[in-house]
C-alpha cells in the first residue's frame, strides 16, 4: 500500500480529484443512459408491424380503416426522418411518457413502475445472499487452504458456477415448493417467499465471487505485509481478517460491479419461473402479446437500474480506495 | 459479462502481456482440471457430431401411440409427449445447441477482434466512437438485450443468433482493444517498428496472434454462459422453435410432465450441466496454463 | 479501512433491504389496491378499500356450514372496471348478465329477458323479467335497459359490429323495450347473447363515475350473483350479492387471480392455492389424470376449433383435386383421440354437432384421397412425394406459438399426409393473421384457432369474414358467387326452415364441393380442478361461474 504515502496534504487538494472523478463518472453515466435511450428507441422501428395499427387496436378500435391508420401515423410522426423521431421520443421519454401499451392502452411507465419494486427487491435480496455466500466461501477456502474445507469450497464453487440460474430455479420450484411444500407457487411477490428465487439467482454469482475472493485472499496472504504480520505473531484468522480481506475487497467490488448486470438480467427468467410479479415476468407476457412499447420500457428500466448500480459501486470504490482519490491511475 | 467500471479498472495492476503460446498443449495436458474438462468436452462434441448417426430414431418423428414411455431397451431415455425418442432428440439438440453456441461465439470473436483491433490501432476519433458504442451496449445486461431483440423481431433461430451476437460482441471488442494497446507497448513490437517494419506485418506477425489467443481464452470461458443463454432463451420460447430439438426447449416441455415422466427432465438437464462444466473447466485450465503467475 | 469497508457495506445492505422490502412487505395478501392508485407504486391504499373476503381454503367465519370462497386462476388479465372495454369479462365470472343465453344445445334462451318477439323485420319487443335488481339495489327496468343498449351502440365496438349503425332502443312500458334495428338483422338474438355486445350494467351509475373507473369498484353496477369489490393487476375479488334475483348464491365470494404461465396455474391447483385453473394446456391431461387430488375436466361443447386454411391461389392447392384429397386424407380421429387425448372432438363437418343445423359430411377416407390424387395425375416420385407437371406436393404449413396445441397437431398432420405423398414443412410465425394476409409470408396452408360462429351463436359473421368474396379473414381470395348470395340471403331470412336449407347447402359447398377452410377438430371447454370441485364442468360459452357454482359436498 505504498500509495498511501503519495497522498497530498491539504483537504482541498484531496477533494479535487475526488470531485473530478465523481463528476466524470456521473457524466459518463449520463452519456451511457443516453446511449441506452437510443437502443431502447431503436427497438420500435425494428419491430415488424405498424405501430399505428397496433395502437388503434389497443385503444379498442376494431378493424381500423386505412384512413384512421394514416391519421395516427401522421400524429405520431412515423413517416418523418428517424433522427427526428428519436429526438421526439426522447423528449417524451424524459417527461416520463414511454408511450402506451398496445395490450392495455395504459402508459407503459405506469404499468412497469407498479412492478419494478418487486424486481428490485428480488435482485437486491439476491445480491445480499450472493455476497454473504461468497464472503463465507472465500474466507473458508483461504483460511483452510489445501485442507478439506477448501476442497469442498472449490468443488461447490465449480459446480455453482456451472449451474445456470434457470435450471436451478426449475428444480427448486419442482422439488422444494411442490414436493416438499415449502413456499408457494403463487407467491404474489410477498417478501416471505423471495428467498428461494433469490437463492437460485444468487448461486452462480456467489460461486464466481467466492472463487475470486479466495484467490485474492490467497494472493494477499502471500504478500509481504501479511508475512510480516504473521512473523510478528498474528494468528491466521487475524491476518485474514485484518490484512488480507481489505485488500481483496476491491477486486471483489470490481467483480460485483460486473456481475450485478448478470443478476439483474437473470432476474427476468427467474421471475418467469417463480411467477414473481416483477417487470421480467411482465415483459414475457408482453412479448407474447407483441406489446413492443412494454419491451422498450423494460430495456430502459433495466438499463437505468444497471447504470445506477454500477455508479453506486464505482462511488463506493472511490470511497474505499485512496488510490482512486489520489487522482486516478495507480 | 458486462460493464467494466473504468475507475476500478485503473486501480488494478495491468495484466501481463502474453507472448504467443508455445508448448501450450503439453502444459495443458498436465493440468488435472484440463484433462477432465477436455475429456468431457470431447465426449460431448463427439456425441453432437456423431449424434445423427448414433441416434436410433429420427429426432422429429412423432408416434402418438407411444407417448411418454419410460426408458426401455427400445428407448433408452424414454419418449416425450409426442412419442419421439428422447435419446435421439438429446443428441440432435446437442448438435444444434453446441453448433449455435460456437456460431455465435465465432461471430462475436471475429467482430470483437476486428473492431477492437481497429480501435486500438487507429486511436483518435475512431477509437472514441467505437468505445462509446461498446460502453452503451455493455450498459445493458446481454441477456436482457437478447430478450428484447428476439422479443421484438420474433422468435426463431436466425433472430436468436442475431440477438446474441448483437448483445455479446461489445465486451470482446473492448477486451481486444485493451490487449492491442498492451501489445503495442511490447518491446518486440517497438523494436520491429523502429526497424521500419510496416504496421501491417507487425499486426499479423506480432500483435494479432497474441491478442487472438487471449481473446480465444475468453471465448472458451464464455462458452458455458453462451450455452446457458441459448438454452435459457429457448426455454422461454424465444429461441429455437418446435419441432426442432433444443435442450432448453425440451426442458420447458418436460416441466408439464414431471410427475408423469420425470425422466424427461434428465435428458436435457444433464447435458446442459455437463456442457457448461466442461466449458468452464477447459476455460479455467487454459487461463491457468497461459498465465501461470495466478494462484490456483 | 476495514471498519470503513464494513460500515459502508452495512449501510448499503440496509439501504437495499429497506428499499426492497418496504413496499412489498406492507402489502398483506388480501388488501385490495385500486387499479388507478396514485403514481407511487410503493404506497399501499389498503386503508381506503372495504374489507374484502380473504380467499383461503379455511371456511369463512359466519355460519358453521359456510362454504369457503372459490379460488380461480385464469390466464387473462382484467385491466379495469370500464364496462365498455372490459365489460365482457363480467358474465364470465358471474358478475354481469346478458339478455339472452346461448346454451350447449345450440339454442338461445331468455336470461334477463322474460321473452323476445319480432314484431316487424326491423323491430323487436324485449320484455324484462320482474324483480331483477342491480347489485346496488336499483331495479332493472325498461328505461335502464334502453339506456344501456343505446350507450353500447354509441361506445362499444362489439355492439357496433353486430348491429347496424342507428340501432336504437326505447322503453315502451315498465318492463318492455322496443328495439329498432334499422335493417333486418338475423343475428339479433345471438347478439343479445354475446358477452361483448350488451353486458347489462347500470348506466346512471357508470356515467356518475365519469372517467374514473376505480369508483366502480364496489358500486354494484351489474346484476349477477357476485359483485366486484377489488381489482388490481394480480387479482379480482368478488363478494356475494345476497339479493340476487335467481336465489342466494352458493358461495360467499370468488377470487380470480391472473397468472399468465400455464405451468404455474396447474401447480397452483396442485399445491392447493387455487380450486379451478382455467385454460389449461391440453397436453396437461395425461399428467393431471395420473395424479391424485386433481382432475382434468373437459367436454363442454364449444364453437371453437382449429381450422386449416388452404392457399387456393398457389400450387398445389390451386388444383381442386388436391383440396378434396386433403380434406379426406387427414385422420381426424387420431388428432382428437391420440394426439389430444380425447379432449378435442374430431371434425365431422363445418359446424360442431351440437348445432341443430350441423351436417356431418366430413370424414377421413384415405383410399378416396389416394384415388383423387392418382386420377388427377399426381404421381409419387422416387422420394415418395407426389408430383405433377413440375409441381410437387410440397406444403408450407404455418402455425403460431400462441396456440401450443398446434405443435403436436401440425406434426400429426405432417406424418399423416406424408403417407399420401405430401411433403409438409411446418413453420411457426408470430402473427398468423398477418402471415396469411396479403402482405404476409409464403404459405400453402395455415392452422388457425377460430370459431364457426360468434360467442352468441351466430354463423353469419364468420361466413362473411372468411368465405364471402373480399372478407378480411378470406386469406386466399375465395370467391364463390353462390356462397355470396346464400350468405346475403341468410342474413335477411328469419324463417327457420329456410335458414336450415341455406345452411345445409352452404355446408355442402364448403366441405364436399370446394374445401377451402375447414376444421381439423372441435375444441371443448376444459379446466383443471381440485378434489372439492371435482364435479365442476367447464362453462359453456366461457361462463365459468353461476349462482349455483359450488364444491361437491
Amino acid at each position: 500500500m505504498s500509495a498511501l504515502a503519495a497522498q497530498p496534504d491539504s483537504k482541498m487538494a484531496r477533494a479535487m480529484p475526488v470531485a473530478r472523478a465523481v463528476g466524470g463518472r456521473l457524466l459518463q453515466a449520463l452519456l451511457t443512459v443516453l446511449g441506452i435511450s437510443v437502443i431502447t428507441w431503436a427497438l420500435l422501428p425494428l419491430a415488424p408491424g405498424d405501430p399505428a395499427l397496433s395502437l388503434l387496436e389497443a385503444r379498442g378500435v376494431k378493424d381500423p380503416t386505412a384512413q384512421q391508420v394514416a391519421a395516427l401515423r401522421d400524429e405520431l410522426g412515423l413517416d418523418r426522418p428517424l433522427l427526428v423521431q428519436y429526438v421526439e421520443w426522447l423528449g417524451r421519454a424524459v417527461r416520463g411518457d414511454l408511450s402506451l401499451s398496445y395490450k392495455t392502452g395504459q402508459p407503459v411507465l405506469e404499468e412497469l413502475g407498479k412492478r419494478l419494486p418487486a424486481t428490485l427487491f428480488l435482485a437486491g435480496t439476491s445480491l445480499l445472499i450472493a455476497l454473504a455466500l461468497a464472503v463465507t466461501g472465500g474466507l473458508l477456502g483461504a483460511a483452510y487452504h489445501e485442507r478439506w474445507p477448501d476442497q469442498l469450497v472449490r468443488l461447490l464453487t465449480q459446480v455453482g458456477v456451472s449451474a445456470p440460474a434457470f435450471l436451478l430455479g426449475l428444480l427448486a420450484l419442482r422439488f422444494v415448493v411442490v414436493e416438499l411444500g415449502i413456499g408457494k407457487v403463487l407467491s404474489g411477490g410477498q417478501w416471505q417467499y423471495v428467498l428461494l428465487p433469490a437463492l437460485c439467482l444468487a448461486v452462480s454469482r456467489a460461486a464466481d465471487w467466492a472463487q475470486l475472493l479466495r484467490a485474492s485472499l490467497l494472493e494477499a496472504m502471500g504478500a509481504n505485509y501479511t508475512l510480516v504480520a504473521s512473523a510478528r505473531g498474528a494468528t491466521k484468522l487475524r491476518v485474514l481478517w485484518r490484512y488480507a480481506l481489505p485488500n481483496a475487497a476491491l477486486p471483489l467490488l470490481t467483480a460485483v460491479g460486473v456481475g450485478i448486470g448478470g443478476l439483474i438480467g437473470g432476474s427476468a427468467i427467474i421471475e418467469a419461473i417463480f411467477t414473481w410479479p416483477g417487470i421480467g415476468s411482465f415483459v414475457f407476457a408482453a412479448i407474447s402479446a407483441r406489446d413492443f412499447p412494454v419491451v422498450q420500457g423494460f430495456v430502459a428500466l433495466i438499463g437505468l437500474s444497471y447504470v445506477t448500480a454500477s455508479l453506486l459501486i464505482d462511488l463506493l470504490a472511490v470511497a474505499l480506495d485512496p488510490r482512486l482519490r489520489a487522482g486516478g491511475a495507480a | 459479462m458486462s460493464l467494466e467500471t473504468p475507475l476500478l479498472q485503473q486501480a488494478q495492476p495491468a495484466t501481463t502481456p502474453v507472448a504467443p503460446p508455445r508448448g501450450l498443449w503439453a502444459r495443458l495436458l498436465r493440468h488435472r482440471e484440463a484433462k477432465l474438462g477436455l475429456g468431457l468436452a470431447l465426449l460431448l462434441i463427439g456425441l453432437a457430431l456423431l449424434g445423427p448417426l448414433l441416434a436410433p430414431f429420427a429426432p422429429d418423428a412423432p408416434n402418438f401411440r407411444a407417448k411418454l414411455e419410460a426408458p426401455s431397451a427400445e428407448h433408452w431415455l424414454g419418449t416425450d409427449q409426442s412419442g419421439r425418442d428422447q435419446l435421439s432428440r438429446v443428441l440432435d439438440a446437442g448438435r444444434r445447441t453446441l453448433g449455435t453456441a460456437l456460431l455465435v461465439l465465432g461471430a462475436v470473436f471475429i467482430i470483437g477482434l476486428v473492431l477492437g483491433t481497429i480501435a486500438g490501432m487507429a486511436g483518435g476519433l475512431v477509437d472514441v466512437l467505437l468505445m462509446r458504442v461498446v460502453d452503451v451496449l455493455m450498459a445493458l445486461p446481454s441477456i436482457v438485450l437478447a430478450i428484447a431483440i428476439v422479443g421484438v423481431l420474433g422468435p426463431g433461430f436466425q433472430n436468436l443468433v442475431l440477438a446474441l451476437v448483437i448483445s455479446w460482441w461489445a465486451y470482446y471488442a473492448r477486451l481486444a482493444r485493451s490487449y492491442v494497446l498492451n501489445a503495442r507497448q511490447r518491446p518486440d513490437v517497438i523494436a520491429a517498428r523502429l526497424a521500419g517494419i510496416g504496421w501491417g506485418r507487425i499486426m499479423v506477425g506480432h500483435v494479432l496472434p497474441g491478442v487472438a489467443a487471449q481473446l480465444l481464452i475468453v471465448a472458451t470461458l464464455d462458452l458455458g454462459s453462451m450455452i446457458a443463454a441459448i438454452a435459457g432463451l429457448s426455454f422461454l420460447g424465444l429461441g429455437v422453435q418446435p419441432p426442432a430439438a433444443e435442450w432448453g426447449a425440451m426442458l420447458a416441455d418436460s416441466r408439464l410432465y414431471f410427475t408423469l415422466a420425470p425422466w424427461l427432465l434428465l435428458g436435457p438437464v444433464v447435458p446442459i450441466f455437463l456442457a457448461v462444466i466442461a466449458a468452464n473447466l477447459l476455460g479455467n485450465a487454459l487461463r491457468d496454463t497461459l498465465d501461470p503467475g495466478r494462484l490456483r | 479501512m476495514r471498519l470503513r469497508l464494513l460500515t459502508v457495506l452495512a449501510a448499503v445492505a440496509l439501504l437495499l433491504a429497506a428499499c426492497g422490502s418496504q413496499p412489498v412487505a406492507q402489502e398483506p395478501t388480501a388488501a385490495p389496491v385500486a387499479i388507478d392508485a396514485p403514481a407511487v407504486p410503493a404506497a399501499p391504499a389498503a386503508t381506503d378499500a372495504p374489507a374484502a373476503p380473504v380467499p383461503t381454503a379455511a371456511p369463512a367465519a359466519s355460519a358453521a356450514d359456510e362454504l369457503p370462497p372459490l379460488r380461480i386462476v385464469t390466464s387473462f388479465q382484467i385491466d379495469s372496471m370500464d364496462p365498455v372495454e372490459e365489460g365482457f369479462w363480467m358474465p364470465e365470472f358471474g358478475v354481469g348478465e346478458l339478455m339472452m343465453q346461448f346454451r350447449a344445445d345450440g339454442k338461445h334462451y331468455p336470461w334477463l329477458l322474460e321473452s323476445i318477439e319480432q314484431l316487424t323485420p326491423t323491430t323487436w319487443q324485449l320484455r324484462l323479467r320482474e324483480g331483477i335488481t342491480f347489485q346496488n339495489g336499483k331495479p332493472l327496468d325498461a328505461a335502464t335497459l334502453a339506456a344501456l343498449i343505446n350507450r353500447q351502440m354509441e361506445l362499444s365496438s362489439g355492439a357496433k359490429s353486430n348491429f347496424a349503425a342507428g340501432t336504437t332502443a326505447a322503453a315502451t312500458g315498465d318492463l318492455e323495450v322496443t328495439l329498432d334495428t334499422v335493417e333486418p338483422n338475423t343475428a339479433v338474438i345471438p347478439g343479445l347473447a354475446d358477452e361483448a355486445v350488451f353486458p347489462v350494467y347500470d348506466v346512471a351509475a357508470v356515467e356518475a363515475a365519469g372517467d374514473d373507473f376505480a369508483k366502480l369498484l364496489g358500486a354494484g353496477i351489474y346484476t349477477g350473483p357476485y359483485s366486484v369489490v377489488s381489482l388490481d393487476d394480480q387479482e379480482m375479488v368478488l363478494e356475494r350479492y345476497e339479493e340476487y334475483w335467481q336465489g342466494t348464491p352458493a358461495l360467499p365470494g370468488v377470487s380470480v387471480r391472473f397468472v399468465s404461465d400455464p405451468q404455474a396455474r396447474i401447480l397452483a391447483v396442485q399445491n392447493d392455492e387455487a380450486d379451478i385453473a382455467l385454460y389449461p394446456p391440453t397436453a396437461a391431461k395425461p399428467v393431471v389424470d395420473a395424479q391424485e387430488g386433481i382432475h382434468f375436466n373437459y367436454g363442454t361443447p364449444s364453437t371453437g376449433g382449429f381450422r386449416l386454411a388452404l392457399n387456393i391461389q398457389e400450387p398445389p392447392f390451386n388444383d381442386m383435386a388436391v383440396r378434396q384429397a386433403i380434406i379426406r386424407a387427414i385422420n381426424y380421429d387420431e388428432i382428437a383421440n391420440d394426439v389430444m387425448d380425447g379432449v378435442f372432438t374430431p371434425a365431422t363437418g363445418f359446424f360442431p354437432p351440437f348445432f341443430p343445423f350441423a351436417v356431418m359430411n366430413q370424414a377421413t377416407d384415405t383410399a378416396a384421397a389416394q384415388q383423387l390424387l392418382d386420377e388427377a395425375g399426381w404421381a409419387p416420385g422416387a422420394d415418395g412425394v407426389r408430383a405433377k407437371g413440375g409441381e410437387s406436393l410440397k406444403v408450407i404449413l404455418l402455425i403460431y406459438p400462441q396456440q401450443p396445441d398446434l405443435v403436436p397437431i401440425s406434426e400429426a398432420i405432417q406424418a399423416q399426409l406424408a403417407e399420401l405423398g405430401f411433403a409438409v414443412e411446418i413453420r411457426s410465425v408470430d402473427d398468423i393473421n398477418a402471415a396469411l394476409g396479403p402482405e404476409g409470408e409464403e404459405w400453402d396452408a395455415g392452422l388457425v384457432s377460430s370459431g364457426s360462429a360468434t360467442f352468441g351463436g351466430a354463423p353469419e359473421p364468420v361466413l362473411r369474414r372468411s368465405f364471402v368474396t373480399g372478407g378480411d379473414r378470406n386469406y386466399a381470395g375465395f370467391a364463390n358467387p353462390e356462397l355470396d348470395d346464400l350468405t346475403s340471403e341468410l342474413s335477411q331470412t328469419f324463417d327457420e326452415v329456410r335458414r336450415t336449407e341455406i345452411l345445409t347447402r352452404l355446408q355442402e359447398l364448403l366441405i364436399v364441393e370446394e374445401p377451402y377452410q375447414f376444421y381439423v377438430n372441435f375444441s371443448t371447454g376444459r379446466v383443471i380442478v381440485n378434489e372439492r370441485y371435482r364435479d365442476y364442468q367447464p362453462g359453456f360459452a366461457l361462463f365459468h361461474v353461476s349462482y349455483e357454482t359450488q364444491p361437491t359436498q
